[in-house]
């Protein structure tokens, strides 16, 4: 079923999750560390102050199955279709052990609708790589 | 709607497949020349000890 989301028709769709791009993911990051979340809002996405960044176990079927989440600031003097980077610290105690999952963030806004999603990382006690 | 957020949800999990994907080749890659540096070592090691 993965490769449904090639047709033409999905791909129209494909583009709404792709307004948030997340950079510099690594992948892995220390557990019970501050972890900090580079993405940029695209031209395409305006934002709003419910809009929320989510870390999520990989094959979530569902926005509510968050396993941790902060609220995502709105720009200062936010213009409107223009990109602004963003950053946000999670702290280490809301993060997931080393529990051997792969995670990823996701962008979803005050209605719930995702508008990206990053690469995966797992939570590692080792030095990252 | 309940199909966009299937739709959101098969897409966050292609995009980890793929890139599990691409880290599984690299790490399968990395296997096989540390264990060919591996041989290489013992090689060395097995013949110094004949020789000595």
């Amino acid at each position: 079923a993965l490769q449904d989301l090639s047709s033409p028709s999905s791909n129209l769709q494909m583009s709404n999750f792709a307004h948030v791009i997340f950079q510099n993911v690594a992948k892995s990051y220390l557990p019970n560390a501050p972890l900090e979340c580079h993405y940029t809002l695209t031209q395409y996405i305006l934002p709003h102050p419910k809009d929320w960044v989510g870390i999520f176990k990989v094959g979530w079927s569902t926005p509510r199955d968050y396993f941790t989440f902060l609220w995502s600031p709105m720009p200062e003097k936010y213009v409107a279709e223009s990109t602004c980077n963003c950053v946000l610290t999670f702290q280490g105690y809301y993060l997931p052990n080393d529990d051997g999952e792969f995670y990823q963030f996701c962008y979803v806004t005050n209605k719930g609708e995702i508008r990206g999603a990053s690469t995966p990382f797992q939570f590692r006690a080792s030095s990252p790589v | 709607s309940s199909g966009e957020a299937s739709v959101a949800s098969h897409f966050a999990l292609v995009t980890a497949y793929e890139d599990i994907k691409k880290r599984l080749k690299e790490t399968e890659k990395e296997n096989y020349s540390l264990k060919k540096k591996l041989r290489q070592m013992d090689e060395k090691l097995s013949g110094k000890n004949e020789t000595s």
